[in-house]
């Protein structure tokens, strides 16, 4: 694949910083893959020092590390693709004592965390649930607050909870996760010595999402950039869904501003059809505050916008799934290639019922409790694996997990294919292996699972949470597995995205894309939510969601809304479906 | 870059050995001590091919002594410092670095042990700094990249190393040579050369009845023999390669094996420091054994100085006094055995000595002295006279002080302290026994002075010195072991009947008519007493010398040994070779 004149530019920048606005389907981790490998390829950071990685979930770091390594790259000493957790996690680890944190720490389990924060809100008087002290708790961290510090929003009793809070966690020698970006920051900032050694290390930072960051992680990003030879920060405003949680849209700007970065817009879409792409640079167009960007789409085929009422949700629900059927019939072939998107999680529950009647599979991430790691993705490639121990392409899987996980690095420099070699010689070697989904556990002991986590984890409380939750794992295969009556190896084709309509929320369809989208409760109170409709902020994020939710479909988008949608009588269609003109819709047959 | 520490335990003859190098490290100590050890201790760490060196490593390389004592592994461990002076030593080790006020450091581990199940294996380690709480991570193939050890062997053939085939240094050197674009050239002259040797008619007849009486087997009968001055093959170009140096003085180039086995060990060792400085590496590690190896002293001392200016850390071992004496007291290391056979290192504690004392133990080394380091024993004496004498005192009573490792030293006045301090068991532990002469007792507290200096008499003895009567003071130091001789070694011998001997050096000299004066001024006799006075005048030094040889070269006329100094060589050879505690103990 080649590269626009722009990916172009953004690639051939290896020093300076520069921030790249990313449109939806723009290529953008095509780019920065092959900006990373250029750097790589023409030296420009010398050896021993390394270049610094960071994506906002563990997934998207996967992909990435997958990417380079599908291109041969190999130096994986020298490059950090990490999360801005496990990045925070890696300093504190290293040189936490400096202030004062253990660096063999643990990071809290949100049960004990639970248990603290009940305990705290009956002890003192604050008037409000102990899940919303949590998420304030969390806020004062996103904004780098500990006790002790000034800050005008806290009442005296909050902060005596909060501080007591810190406190039970520090004896206990326990982080939570929004330590692990602010006492890393704080680290960076209090410490010359861990600040010299970082910033000398990591010599050029590339940064995806930025549109995500909240004020924590925009100064992490800056320590580490401004002394660095160059970076590329990666973003697009119009993207921006999580302010709810902290993330800051105008990060972006703000250090492009810090860094006196150059901007370079890739508006060229790769993903969508035409109609699509410009049903939704009207949509996010509408916003007067927004910065303008040009999108365009550079697929020629017209693609499918379609628009379509109907008097409820089961009728909603009825046709939908027709639709979908008759899609899986005839336009795609694996059902994961197709997507029903809703702003809210209690409006599945039609379209759910629907399929299950119908017989459509489907595929609900939300309903699993593990965290997308690498040793979920290792563990469901060794089951695969487990069904043909012969089976090249499974064990090329396990190999590609393998790598992704940045695993035969930390298990010693090792050859990724030693490894799944071993895995399989492992997993032969064990005759009668019983494949059913409450016989996980067997499988992934066989494979020598265990000894893999404690030699490749990083530390004692890193191995005992990816155990946790790889035991997660094994409970939601067995209870996926129950509910829709399928086998193992289909469960774990699930878990990977195939073989099952995907049931996604808005903020979940972020980063994905399918061929067909069924986008549906689209009614005005729903999305845009009525919560939001008196503040024009919250207004726009609204606007964003629908952006993002229609971006992802390659081929077609299905809009609908039910007019009585449950519980609410005469609801109107969503205004943003209205600010999209009609010419650019097709014709619904019902 | 430096290296702070270093500790061995358990492997091979090292029981638990902890030494602290400095720039230059000089390892001294007799054969089969382990200096070569500690060397490939160091190069299963550095080593760029200790992953070869390695698979070598056995059980048997675990220490008997803690073999039988139910030990069953060893560990090397290794403090690189000053890392914060290269940026990219920094990144190197980036996640396990230490701190010591400005200086920034790694502690690089290598422990052999058994697993779980039995296995042994030798791991390598970047260990956790201290005080912090985190793991030890693996010494990677890219962290050893940036500081590798270069080891040169102590048996080494020039001859092997110099050609340009098989393994040898030159060899390597040549294996990344291009000459594509001078290839064509060269052989188009070797072609010519070959021509005008075939014009010779000698050569010309050898070549054909060679080849006359091989046609009948070649198959065909086709084929010709020549004699060539090279080959013509492209291919074989580089292998014919040889090094060559034309002096000044000489008329032509000579192959470096024609030239005198010292220079080719010069020319093995810039060699090696070249395939250094071309490998690209940050800072390496040098250990050489033996560099002396067929050097005359002055050659000796220039190699030294040179490999000094490389910057890096550069670890030595020698039997060579003159390698040695260019040191700096501080990077002189001394591996010995203890009581119980085991080795331990010696070195200069500098947390422990004052720093005049550093200069003066500089100065003695570098006057020739530095020897005395080599010593199981070591007498320390007044001045030169007794330096000369001693030997043959020591032979008249059946001893050989170089057989025993026994080392005259000259205090030359004020340097007792710096030389008795060094050898202390917090520094050197080599046993001292010291001669001093008891004239000077008579108008100076100096000695008192400098036993105090070393911690072997206190603050009141030094104090009862001050101002007392010579016999006090003599009494005081006689009673920490010190041996006196009466007044000074003129008055010793002459009065055992050497003063004949000294008389006729006197008038050999000259200065007869000078001693007569001497003594009718002074109301003195032509006796022992009144003779040894003269050659103490500060004018009459110049006499001591030519006397002290006169002695020595009659001890087995005259027959006879002085009291202190036969009992301070008895004293001498008991320690050196009965295994007799050291006075330091």
């Amino acid at each position: 694949m080649g590269l626009t004149p722009n990916q172009e530019k953004v690639v051939k920048a290896t020093t300076g910083h520069y921030v790249v606005l990313a449109g939806p389907g723009c290529g953008k981790t095509h780019t920065i893959t092959e900006k990373v490998l250029y750097i790589f390829e023409k030296e420009s950071i010398q050896e021993p020092h390394g270049l610094l990685a960071v994506t906002f979930t563990d997934y998207a770091a996967r992909v990435m590390r997958a990417r380079l390594c599908s291109k041969g790259f190999r130096q994986w000493n020298r490059i950090w693709v990490s999360t801005f957790h496990s990045l925070g996690r890696y300093i504190l680890g290293c040189y936490g004592s400096d202030i004062g944190i253990r660096e063999d720490f643990e990071i809290i389990e949100s049960h004990k965390r639970n248990m603290i924060l009940r305990k705290l809100a009956n002890n003192y008087p604050i008037g409000f649930s102990y899940d919303k002290l949590g998420s304030l708790f969390e806020k004062l961290k996103r904004e780098g607050i500990y006790p002790g510090q000034d800050n005008d929003y806290s009442l005296p009793h909050i902060s005596k909870a909060y501080e007591e809070y810190n406190h039970i966690l520090r004896e206990r020698n326990l982080l939570d996760f929004g330590d692990l970006v602010a006492l890393a920051v704080q680290l960076l900032q209090e410490s010359d010595f861990v600040n010299r050694l970082f910033t000398n290390f990591f010599r050029y930072v590339v940064v995806d999402e930025f549109q995500d960051t909240d004020k924590q992680q925009l100064e992490m990003i800056r320590i580490f950039a401004e002394p660095a030879v160059g970076s590329t920060i990666v973003g697009d405003d119009d993207q921006s869904i999580f302010e709810w949680r902290g993330a800051l849209r105008q990060n972006v700007y703000k250090i492009k501003e810090l860094l006196g970065s150059t901007e370079i817009v890739l508006g060229q879409n790769f993903r969508s059809d035409k109609v699509i792409v410009e049903a939704a640079a009207k949509v996010i167009g509408f916003d007067p505050k927004r910065r303008k960007k040009d999108m365009k789409s550079v697929s020629r085929r017209k693609g499918h916008l379609y628009r379509c009422g109907f008097h409820d949700a089961d009728d909603e629900a009825e046709y939908v799934v027709k639709w979908i059927k008759e899609t899986l019939e005839r336009i795609v072939h694996d059902p994961g290639d197709v997507a029903v998107i809703v702003r809210n999680h209690y409006r599945k529950r039609w379209i759910v019922q629907e399929m299950d009647r119908i017989g459509v599979s489907w595929f609900d991430r939300s309903r699993l409790r593990f965290q997308d790691s690498w040793e979920t993705a290792l563990a469901l490639s060794i089951v695969e694996l487990a069904h043909d121990p012969t089976s090249s392409l499974f064990l090329y899987r396990v190999m590609a997990s393998v790598e992704e996980g940045g695993l035969a690095y930390r298990l010693g420099e090792k050859d990724a294919l030693d490894l799944a070699l071993k895995i399989r010689d492992s997993l032969k070697a064990s005759e009668d292996l019983d494949l059913y989904p409450d016989n996980v556990r067997d499988v992934l002991n066989a494979a020598g699972m265990a000894e893999i986590i404690r030699d490749a984890s990083a530390g004692i409380s890193d191995a005992r949470r990816r155990t946790k939750n790889l035991e997660k794992m094994m409970k939601d295969i067995f209870s996926e597995a129950k509910k829709h009556q399928i086998g193992l190896l289909d469960v774990v084709n699930r878990f990977s995205g195939h073989g099952a309509v995907q049931v996604l929320s808005g903020h979940q369809a972020k980063g994905g894309e399918f061929d067909v989208v069924f986008f549906i409760g689209l009614e005005d109170g729903v999305l845009p939510d009525y919560h939001s409709h008196d503040d024009e902020n919250k207004l726009a994020e609204e606007r964003r969601i629908f952006y993002v939710g229609l971006t992802r479909a390659r081929k077609a988008a299905y809009l609908t809304y039910a007019v009585n949608r449950p519980g609410w009588a005469n609801a109107k269609p969503s205004r943003f479906i209205k600010t999209i003109s009609d010419e650019y819709f097709s014709e619904v047959i019902l | 870059m430096r290296i702070r520490k270093i500790k061995i335990k358990n492997y091979r003859n090292f029981r638990d050995l902890e030494l602290y190098p400095a720039q230059t490290t000089i390892l001294i100590g007799e054969n089969n001590v382990g200096k070569s050890n500690l060397l490939h201790a160091l190069r299963l760490l550095f080593d760029p091919e200790a992953r070869r060196l390695e698979s070598e490593i056995s059980e048997d390389d675990i220490n008997d002594a803690a073999r039988s004592e139910g030990e069953n592994s060893f560990s090397i461990t290794v403090e690189i410092g000053d890392l914060q002076e290269h940026q990219e030593l920094e990144a190197n080790f980036m996640p396990r670095i230490a701190q010591d006020s400005d200086e920034t450091y790694v502690t690089i581990e290598g422990r052999y042990e058994p697993d779980e199940v039995g296995e042994y294996s030798f791991k390598v380690l970047v260990l956790s700094p201290e005080g912090r709480y985190n793991d030890p991570i693996p010494f990677s193939d890219r962290m050893r990249r940036y500081i590798p050890l270069y080891y040169l062997d102590a048996v080494r053939d020039a001859r092997r190393e110099m050609r340009a085939t098989g393994r040898g240094a030159l060899a390597q050197l040549l294996s990344d040579v291009k000459l594509e674009d001078v290839e064509e050239d060269v052989l188009t002259n070797i072609r010519k050369a070959n021509q005008a040797l075939s014009q010779n008619q000698d050569i010309n007849n050898l070549a054909e009845g060679i080849g006359d009486l091989l046609s009948p087997y070649i198959p065909g009968g086709q084929g010709e023999v020549s004699m060539t001055v090279a080959t013509e093959d492209p291919a074989q170009l580089v292998k014919g390669l040889r090094l060559t140096l034309r002096r000044q003085s000489d008329f032509r180039a000579y192959d470096m094996y024609r030239h005198g086995t010292g220079l080719q060990n010069l020319v093995l060792i810039a060699m090696f420091r070249h395939r250094i400085s071309t490998a690209g590496a940050i800072q390496p590690i040098l250990a050489i054994e033996e560099p002396e190896a067929h050097l005359h002293p002055q050659a000796q001392r220039c190699l030294f100085k040179n490999l000094e200016k490389i910057g890096g850390p550069v670890l030595l071992t020698t039997h060579s006094p003159t390698i040695a004496e260019c040191s700096n007291p501080l990077g002189l290391i001394r591996l010995t055995f203890t009581d119980q056979n085991q080795i331990t290192a010696q070195q200069i504690d500098q947390s422990k000595m004052v720093k005049d004392d550093l200069k003066l133990l500089a100065r003695m080394m570098r006057s020739g002295h530095a020897d005395a380091f080599f010593a199981r024993a070591i007498i320390i004496v007044e001045g030169p006279s007794e330096v000369i004498a001693l030997p043959a005192f020591a032979d008249q009573i059946g001893h050989r002080l170089d057989r025993d490792g026994i080392s005259v030293v000259p205090a030359n006045g004020n340097a007792f302290s710096c030389i008795l301090r060094s050898c202390s068991s917090d520094h050197f532990s080599i046993p001292t026994i010291v001669v001093f002469d008891t004239d000077v007792l008579q108008h100076s507290n100096d000695l008192l002075k400098q036993a105090y200096k070393v911690g072997l008499i206190n603050k009141e003895a030094r104090n009862a010195g001050k101002n007392a009567p010579a016999e006090l003071r003599q009494r005081i130091l006689e009673e920490v072991g010190w041996i006196p001789a009466v007044l000074n070694f003129e008055e010793e011998v002459a009065r055992i009947g050497y003063l004949q001997l000294i008389l006729e050096v006197i008038e050999e000299a000259g200065a007869m008519l000078s001693l007569e004066n001497f003594l009718t001024e002074n109301d003195l006799r032509k006796d022992p007493h009144g003779v040894a006075q003269f050659l103490n005048e500060k004018r009459r030094k110049s006499l001591k010398v030519p006397v002290a040889y006169a002695v020595a070269e009659n001890v087995e006329t005259v027959g006879k040994v002085p009291h202190c100094f036969e009992r301070a060589i008895k004293e001498a050879v008991k320690l050196a070779t009965g295994g007799e505690t050291a006075i330091w103990g």
